[in-house]
């Protein structure tokens, strides 16, 4: 018998050996030797073996027929790399780097394989491999945490434009990173999930630059079905948009908590968890020992059930005099946006109690995800016992051709369709995560809004006939008081406005 | 369950060397444990023969078994996806597989014949963390591998191992 060398052992076991070395290093023994080079050809498994622990198995309904484990090893490779978590790229000479340095590739496929990781997650965002490597890569503590942030979720035109002369050395987004970068660094800011902070030294406050795309009554148009989406009319996303959503909603709750003293549950606040498909997890509104399953196994969406709604909007003289009040001579041009925005929104938080109506068959073979109709109510979370804060609803749930969920909900009072809103679910079908989009007049021809950012996410496949709030916010401390806290930023608005906005919540 | 004094029970290596071990620590292995099992009740009287493992690599996969004696027996399935990616050895393991590489394959090699998972692991992590961060040269070079690539396969496997591959 030959003596016993690594060679000389048999297969079995040098594939349980591969699945304690890290991915970079399979590569490396591959490349030592044609008995290695076969032995990996010929078993795929010690690609999917050393990826246990490191990358999901993807839930079977979201994983593609094609699905390559080496594919997926030699992407993981890359994000770490690109990220930094390997740190191994200078020991790694024998092997070409994901990214050369500076690379203006990199946002491009930092954003690329980030989303593919995360739309092939494990649904449960506490067990998930995939976040929590994310997790790690982006932790501001961690050695690389803060450069990550910044280089890859603050590489926006907002951030750009936010940034300090100093910083920026004077210079203009589109010098500083190409179009596609820019939508690639807010897509990825909005499934990362929480609004960033960048060093203030190096940059102004975000908040006051998305307001002025939010309120931008420019970005409002028939061809971006007045929608957070490039004027394509196909509702082909347009992440900048998104972004300043997420930034200004995010914003507007932390207010929101700090004003009144009230809890609103977690939102927001655990990076990239949530925002795959599937993660959603009903909770109990009615007493039962486990969560309701979907009431409509026939919607993909799954949309029946009780929704939490934020909704913010700003005094309409303010907007009217941010976006119609220009001297001639002082008109901006189309591509140069509006200056930063100081101004106080206001806030409505709505329940929206859903149902499905109607599911429409795809009829195109590339999509083949139906689109469904639903109706419902929404009513304000401010003050649940008004009979005239009932609004009705109704809406739509599709696919757009990019392969994104695009929600249309448009709120109806005393017969009257009064307000629409258009957006998109982040993370796909299913996500906790929720949607992110405008709301804006009905009457899409008075191009003077009002209009303003919106979110809502799903709370639980139940419905509470009790309207019992604490599954919304905690309300251990407030008192009525609090409650008129919470309106003062609506004191000097609008009065008619008001009325009219306030009965599609309150 | 015995009770009592520890029973102990004879091995014999495929050199002919009968090793009296305690019966615990003997079923470490699950070869030598399902064996007692199937023979329960019959009487014991003669040694039971390992014929893949010599002496000094049975002695010291006893002496292993000696020191875990007392280890909760890991779940018969640990292929989960619940396994968590780790390649830490303790401290006590990492000095006992501070031998020579023709003792290592052995031990994984005996280990793997006589069914003691956790040692089995402990031999393949060690060689794991020879590989680790090592580039191809380096790898022949610990293991003592010959290049038996043609310049066309190396050129390919370059190229195997860049990114800037169209996909």
């Amino acid at each position: 018998m030959a003596r016993p060398a690594l060679l000389n052992l048999p297969v079995e076991l040098l594939v349980h050996i591969m699945r304690f070395v890290e991915p970079e290093d399979l590569l490396a023994i591959r490349a030592s030797c044609k008995l290695f080079r076969e032995l990996c050809k010929g078993n795929p498994v010690v690609y999917e073996y050393n990826l246990r622990g490191l990358l999901d198995n993807p839930p079977t309904a979201f994983k593609p027929k094609t699905w390559n484990w080496e594919r997926k090893l030699k992407d993981l490779i890359a994000l770490r790399d690109i990220y930094g978590e390997g740190t191994r790229i200078e020991s790694c000479s024998w092997r070409m780097p994901a990214v050369k340095p500076n690379d203006k590739e990199q946002q491009l496929l930092a954003t690329a394989k980030t989303v593919d990781l995360i739309y092939h997650a494990s649904s449960n965002s506490d067990s998930s491999a995939n976040l929590s490597f994310l997790q790690k890569a982006f932790d501001p503590t961690s050695r690389y945490g803060m450069r990550n942030i910044e280089r890859y979720l603050g590489s926006s035109t907002l951030f750009c434009r936010s940034m300090l002369p100093t910083a920026s050395g004077f210079l203009t987004p589109a010098v500083m990173y190409s179009e596609d970068e820019r939508q690639a660094s807010a897509k990825l800011h909005c499934y990362y999930g929480v609004p960033v902070t960048l060093s203030p030294k190096l940059y102004r406050r975000p908040y006051h630059y998305a307001l002025s795309v939010v309120y931008d009554m420019r970005n409002y148009t028939d061809l971006s079905l007045w929608g957070p989406f490039k004027p394509d009319g196909e509702a082909t996303v347009d992440w900048e948009k998104v972004e300043a959503i997420m930034i200004i909603l995010g914003h507007n709750l932390k207010c929101f908590d700090d004003q009144t003293g009230r809890r609103l549950k977690p939102l927001w606040t655990t990076p990239w968890a949530g925002s795959q498909p599937d993660s959603f997890r009903s909770v109990c509104l009615v007493d039962t020992k486990s969560p309701t399953p979907p009431v409509n196994e026939s919607d993909p969406y799954n949309i029946t059930g009780s929704w939490m709604r934020i909704v913010t909007f700003l005094d309409y003289h303010e907007l009217f005099y941010y976006n119609f009040e220009d001297e001639p001579e002082d008109v901006l041009p189309a591509d140069v946006p509006r200056p930063p925005l100081h101004a106080t929104e206001a806030i409505r938080l709505i329940i929206m109690e859903l149902e499905v109506v109607k599911i429409i068959p795809s009829t195109d073979p590339k999509q083949p995800l139906p689109k469904v109709q639903f109706k419902g109510i929404s009513r304000s979370l401010h003050s649940p016992h008004d009979p005239n804060a009932n609004s009705n609803i109704r809406g739509t749930v599709q696919m757009t051709k990019e392969g994104e969920v695009r929600w249309t909900t448009i709120s109806v009072y005393n017969g009257e369709e009064r307000w629409k809103s258009e957006g998109i679910q982040i993370g796909g079908i299913r996500s906790a995560r929720g949607v992110l989009g405008h709301w804006f007049d009905r009457d899409m021809d008075n191009q003077q809004g009002p209009a303003g950012p919106t979110a809502f996410w799903k709370v639980s496949n139940e419905v509470d006939q009790a309207e019992n709030m604490d599954h919304w916010i905690d309300l251990s401390t407030p008192s009525d008081t609090d409650d008129e806290n919470a309106e003062t930023a609506d004191e000097d608005a609008d009065g008619t406005y008001f009325a009219t906005f306030t009965t599609l919540g309150e | 369950m015995s009770e009592g004094p520890a029973q102990t029970i004879v091995l014999q290596s495929n050199d002919n060397v009968a090793i009296t071990v305690e019966r615990k620590v003997a079923e470490r292995s699950m070869l030598i444990k399902n064996m007692l099992e199937d023979l329960a009740g019959s009487e014991l009287d003669s040694a039971i023969p390992i014929p893949n493992v010599n002496e000094s690599v049975l002695k010291k996969v006893i002496e292993w078994c000696e020191h875990h004696k007392n280890d909760p027996q890991t779940a018969a399935d640990d292929d989960s996806d619940s396994r968590k990616k780790t390649t830490d050895i303790e401290e006590w393991d990492q000095k006992f597989m501070q031998v020579d590489q023709e003792m290592l394959f052995e031990i994984i090699l005996a280990s793997n014949y006589l069914d003691i998972k956790p040692l089995l692991d402990v031999g393949c992590k060690t060689v794991a963390n020879m590989i680790k961060g090592k580039s191809p040269e380096e790898i022949r070079k610990t293991f003592n591998i010959t290049n038996d690539f043609t310049p066309e396969e190396e050129e390919q496997i370059r190229r195997e191992n860049e990114w800037a591959e169209d996909r």
